[in-house]
């Protein structure tokens, strides 16, 4: 993908919540959206508190690494320090969305883990972890994912919601989608059987060695 | 200029002379407007000799930059000078529709200054500005005031004005506008009494303009599903303030019996949930509220059957007339407030006034005699609406009392000052610090005395998180520690709120007000930038207090607070002892940058850019 510029990226950012609003996966309170231009020190992201299915370019708002606003006039995002951590510590990502995944996060709820239940599972997600409470908005919580984000695509969050990190936000919006996906899967089988029919092991060896899902 | 209409009037009631000053952007910026450009306005203007009574206090009535616009809630004034119940910094704050009126009128406040020597009223009709003859006013009731003067004009006019108590100059009069609405606390009323100003009555039909006006409705729009559902604008929508009232009780905040009692049977007669059941037949709002608290409450059955007030009682009232007193009859609460609007009293000093009495009765440091007959006896409906009255009217022991709970127990005696709730002067609010300790550094240190709304760090105390201000765990409402860094913090967000002028039950976080400022004003400001002008409004505040004489040994607590803990009810015993306040000053005092005595270091005025004022 060519790069584009701020202006584009903007533009970008409001089309990916409308994407995932549109899917249910960002409510109309919940869940944000950031990006940069790849090696940046600033990154722009969605506003805090704005019904998030109308979102405008000129409502984002821009902030360095340490979530200091510099542009923009709305109230940043309240998630702003974490997206700012993950910058901080992945130079390859480039864009970050935390959405409400419903049922992803309603499986991490169960004490359930997400399982290779499907080749894309694997591959796409990786090994999802969950990362414990914290209360939304503090720097808590941005530390806590400031661990768990090394070598990971997709993190579940606690009684909130899920992160997918991506080097576009394409990308980032496969991850969070196919998280999805996947525990929507994942869930329509437990309802019917307790035992997962997980691909066969010698489809998945690479991968499973890899990312040890 | 935009958000600003860029002029304050100034009215010499000595000289009846009536000029405009402008306001400079510099000035602007430092202080915002509302609470901020008062505070600016009284530092320089005032002199700590003058008494609050001396024709040379100002009496400040001040607007906002978010006044009137189409940001929600910003409805409200604030009114300041130096406060007949502190002899220092004095404010009280009102909502209704009077406020956008003044700046409709191209005014962002008014200066009142000397004294007339007769009763006049300032009539303010855009750029038509008299000081009329208000004679026949004189000692009418507020209600009664604002009805004749609307009578006798022709055009839409918007009123605010004292009452008897004020013209008596009752320590703790009040001022009331649009019905029932009042700025009530520090006895504002009184320093408007002793003008001679019976009334400000405005009718303004400009403009006010905005930077971008359409963009503010558009985020605006969007924002409500949030701040509609910050859960405290939920109930004051659902039920009033009151809607509060059993959640406070059962930390043990609602204060009853003189704030003596734990427990109280017949809380439940009282509660919101009571009230809006009974009393209450529709929601009002100030202007362009979505929230809608007000109550219009009429009384059905019983001696007062038929009785309505347009502006009912709030939960400080229900509480103040109510639970304080052990009065436990809703219809003798909305007749005691509508007393307390007619004479023009804070219903809250009111209260706790005649509670400090009902307790010398019961400790039998005042008799029948002393009491123009009446026995004083917790929770009698009779003797709290002749108290009302005899302080309105300052007669007999209502005499007493119209000085204030603190002068009161200094001129009784006998130990009454034990029981005496006021801080520095200014009658306890109906929160309990007992239930919540950052509330008790919040009385003992508040500009004003003791103050419920400037920081309400109760709310952190109750787990609200404030991550735009960076406040991330909640504190445990006991505990004594880690709260001086965190009260500074949530008060001088509150001076923000003052100065813009924007009702602090509308849910907005803090971190949208630079953006919706800096569309109304186009003058570009950051959250920091915001919370630094609300530190140096609230240090300006401080140093007026302290060249009036306030230090150290006046953030303090009444005593009932410091030694007494309640058995039974939420509170669970505590209470805040001397050396407990000590910690948590000597903590707050660090963050602020005061020295041990409680005085601004010249470092920290500097850092403020205040060295110069």
């Amino acid at each position: 993908m060519p790069l584009g510029s701020e202006e584009e990226l903007k533009e970008d950012i409001c089309k990916t919540m409308r994407r995932l609003f549109d899917r249910g996966l960002i409510s109309a309170l919940g869940g944000n959206v950031s990006a940069r231009l790849p090696g940046a020190s600033e990154f722009w992201i969605t506003p805090s508190g704005v019904f998030k299915g109308e979102l405008t370019a000129d409502d984002l708002i821009k902030a360095d690494l340490e979530s200091r606003v510099t542009e923009g006039f709305l109230r940043p995002s309240v998630e702003t320090p974490f997206h700012a951590i993950i910058y901080k510590k992945r130079s390859d990502v480039n864009a970050v969305i935390h959405s409400h995944n419903p049922i992803a996060t309603g499986l991490a709820l169960a004490g359930i883990q997400i399982q290779p239940v499907t080749v894309e599972a694997a591959v796409v997600l990786r090994r999802v972890q969950v990362v414990p409470w914290a209360f939304p908005g503090t720097d808590a919580l941005a530390d806590l994912v400031g661990k768990h984000i090394e070598g990971a695509r997709a993190l579940i969050l606690m009684n909130h919601g899920v992160i997918g990190v991506g080097s576009n936000l394409l990308e980032a919006e496969a991850i969070v989608e196919t998280l999805e996906e996947v525990a929507t899967a994942q869930l329509v089988a437990y309802l019917f059987k307790k035992e997962l029919p997980l691909i066969p092991e010698k489809d998945m060896e690479l991968i499973k060695r890899l990312y040890k899902v | 200029m935009h958000g600003y209409m860029g002029k304050i009037l100034r009215v010499d009631l000595s000289s009846g002379k009536i000029q405009v000053d402008r306001v400079d952007e510099e000035t602007l910026r430092k202080f915002i407007g509302g609470v901020g450009l008062a505070a600016k306005i009284i530092y320089d203007e005032v002199k700590p000799e003058f008494s609050p009574f001396d024709p040379e206090n100002r009496l400040v009535f001040m607007t906002g930059p978010l006044t009137g616009t189409p940001v929600p809630c910003t409805g409200r004034y604030v009114v300041c000078a130096k406060s007949p119940l502190t002899n220092a910094w004095g404010e009280a704050h009102s909502g209704g529709f009077w406020a956008r009126e003044l700046k409709r009128s191209g005014y962002d406040g008014v200066v009142v200054e000397g004294k007339s020597e007769k009763p006049v009223y300032l009539l303010i009709n855009d750029e038509d500005i008299r000081i009329d003859d208000a004679s026949e006013l004189w000692g009418r009731g507020c209600l009664e005031t604002e009805e004749l003067i609307k009578k006798s004009l022709s055009g839409e006019f918007k009123v605010a004005c004292i009452g008897p108590a004020g013209e008596r100059l009752v320590s703790f009069a009040s001022i009331i506008n649009d019905e029932g609405r009042a700025a009530g606390r520090c006895g504002m009323g009184a320093v408007m009494g002793s003008k001679m100003l019976k009334a400000v009555v405005i009718r303004g039909t400009k403009e006010i303009p905005v930077k971008d006006s359409d963009r503010i409705r558009n985020i605006l729009r969007r924002i409500y599903p949030q701040i509609m559902s910050f859960p405290t604008t939920q109930i004051h929508a659902s039920y009033g303030t009151s809607g509060e009232l059993l959640s406070f009780y059962e930390y043990g905040d609602v204060p009853m019996k003189n704030f003596a009692l734990g427990k109280w049977n017949e809380i439940d007669r009282i509660s919101g949930e009571t009230y809006n059941a009974k009393m209450v037949k529709s929601k009002r709002a100030c202007w362009n509220c979505p929230i809608a608290c007000w109550r219009y409450v009429r009384v059905d059955e019983g001696p007062y059957a038929g009785l309505e007030l347009k502006r009912g009682p709030e939960y400080e009232t229900l509480t103040a007339l109510g639970s304080l007193l052990l009065n436990d009859r809703l219809d003798v609460i909305i007749k005691a407030n509508l007393l307390c609007n007619q004479y023009g009293l804070d219903t809250i000093s009111t209260g706790v006034c005649i509670a400090f009495a009902m307790e010398c009765y019961e400790r039998r440091i005042i008799n029948e005699q002393d009491a123009m007959g009446l026995s004083l006896k917790w929770g009698d409906a009779e003797v709290i609406l002749k108290l009302i009255e005899a302080i309105g009217e300052r007669k007999g022991l209502g005499d007493i009392l119209a000085e204030g709970v603190k002068r009161a127990s200094e001129k009784i005696g006998m130990g009454s000052e034990k029981f005496a709730m006021h801080v520095k002067g200014l009658e306890m609010p109906m929160h309990d610090p007992r239930a919540f300790t950052g509330m008790g550094l919040q009385y003992a240190i508040s500009n004003r005395g003791a103050c419920h709304l400037q920081g309400l760090i109760l709310r952190v105390e109750q787990g609200e998180r404030m991550t735009d201000l960076k406040i991330y765990e909640r504190l445990d409402r006991f505990e004594i520690k880690g709260k001086g860094k965190v009260l500074a913090t949530v008060q001088n967000w509150h001076e923000v709120l003052e100065s813009l002028i924007i009702c602090k039950f509308l849910g907005i976080p803090p971190g949208h007000m630079p953006g919706l400022y800096t569309l109304t004003t186009g003058i570009p400001t950051t959250l920091e930038q915001m919370l630094q002008a609300g530190e140096r409004i609230y240090n300006i505040k401080r140093m007026f207090n302290v060249k009036c004489g306030i230090t150290r040994k006046d953030d303090t607590l009444p005593y009932r607070i410091m030694y007494e803990g309640l058995s039974g009810g939420g509170t669970l015993g505590n209470f805040i002892s001397p050396e407990d306040l000590n910690v948590m000053l000597n903590e707050y005092y660090a963050a602020r940058g005061w020295d041990e005595n409680g005085v601004p270091r010249d470092e920290t005025f500097k850092r403020l850019g205040l060295l110069e004022t």
